[in-house]
C-alpha cells in the first residue's frame, strides 16, 4: 500500500472558493523568478437535461491512488515544462452548478510554458485521476456521469 | 485469508455497497468472474481494475490484505 508522501493537498471539501484562488496568486508575489501564471478554473455547468436543470455535482475519488496521480502529474509537469510551481486543487463532495470544483494554477519564468504545461496538466488531470461526478438535478434524481454522457 | 475489494462510481450503487471483504481469490480474473456471476448487472458496465492503487490490465495475482478497487471511467476535472 502506497504511502501519501505528498506534501500538497488535492482535495477540498466543497466549491473552491475566490479567496483560495486569491490567496494563491499573492502567495506568488515574492518569487522573483517567475515571470507568468497560467490558471484553469473549472466551473460545474448548469446542464438542462429534459427540461431538468442541474443544481449540484457530488465528486468523489479513491483518494490514495488519486492523491499519488495527482503528484505525479504535478511532479511530470515541474520537470517537462521548467516550471516554478504547480498547484492543483480539486473539490471533493458537493459543488453547486455555477460554483468552482477545479482550480490549477501553474507559474514560469516565461509565458510560452506556463500556457503548454497549463493545457497538459488539466487534461492529464481528466484522463488518469480516478475522480467521479454524480450529477444530482433539481426534481432530486442524480446521474452518474461517464464518457458516454458527456458531451465535450 | 481476507482481500478488500472496492467500487466506485455507479458500481457501488450497483453492487449496493462501496466495500467488501472477500476470501483470497487466486487472482484478479478469478475475483472478476465471482463478481459477474454473483451481480450480473455488472457485464453492463465499464470499469477497470486496480490491485493496491495500480491499475492491471492482465490478469494479476492475488495475495492476503491486497486491495481492489473497479473503477468505472474516470470523470474528473
Amino acid at each position: 500500500m502506497k504511502t501519501n508522501s505528498s506534501t500538497h493537498d488535492f482535495f477540498i471539501g466543497g466549491r473552491i472558493t475566490s479567496s483560495l484562488i486569491a490567496k494563491e496568486i499573492t502567495h506568488h508575489g515574492n518569487k522573483n523568478d517567475i515571470g507568468a501564471h497560467a490558471i484553469f478554473l473549472g466551473q460545474v455547468r448548469a446542464d438542462e437535461i429534459d427540461k431538468k436543470k442541474v443544481k449540484e455535482i457530488i465528486y468523489s475519488a479513491y483518494h490514495p491512488m488519486a492523491e499519488n496521480k495527482l503528484e505525479k502529474i504535478r511532479n511530470e509537469a515541474i520537470k517537462r515544462f521548467k516550471l516554478k510551481c504547480v498547484h492543483i486543487y480539486h473539490s471533493e463532495g458537493a459543488v453547486a452548478a455555477g460554483e468552482i470544483s477545479l482550480f490549477v494554477f501553474v507559474s514560469s519564468a516565461h509565458r510560452k510554458k506556463s500556457f503548454k504545461a497549463l493545457h497538459s496538466v488539466v487534461e492529464k488531470i481528466k484522463e488518469t485521476v480516478p475522480i467521479w461526478k454524480n450529477e444530482i438535478f433539481s426534481d432530486g434524481t442524480k446521474r452518474w456521469l461517464d464518457e458516454q454522457s458527456l458531451q465535450k | 485469508m481476507k482481500i478488500k475489494v472496492l467500487f466506485f462510481g455507479k458500481l457501488g450503487e450497483i453492487m449496493g455497497k462501496r466495500e467488501m471483504n472477500l476470501d483470497r481469490f487466486a487472482t484478479t480474473k478469478d475475483l472478476k468472474d465471482f463478481l459477474l456471476d454473483e451481480f450480473p448487472s455488472l457485464n453492463y458496465h465499464k470499469f477497470i481494475v486496480a490491485v493496491n492503487q495500480e491499475v492491471t490490465r492482465k490478469e494479476a495475482e492475488l495475495r492476503e490484505g491486497d486491495e481492489v478497487a473497479f473503477l468505472p471511467p474516470y470523470a474528473g476535472g
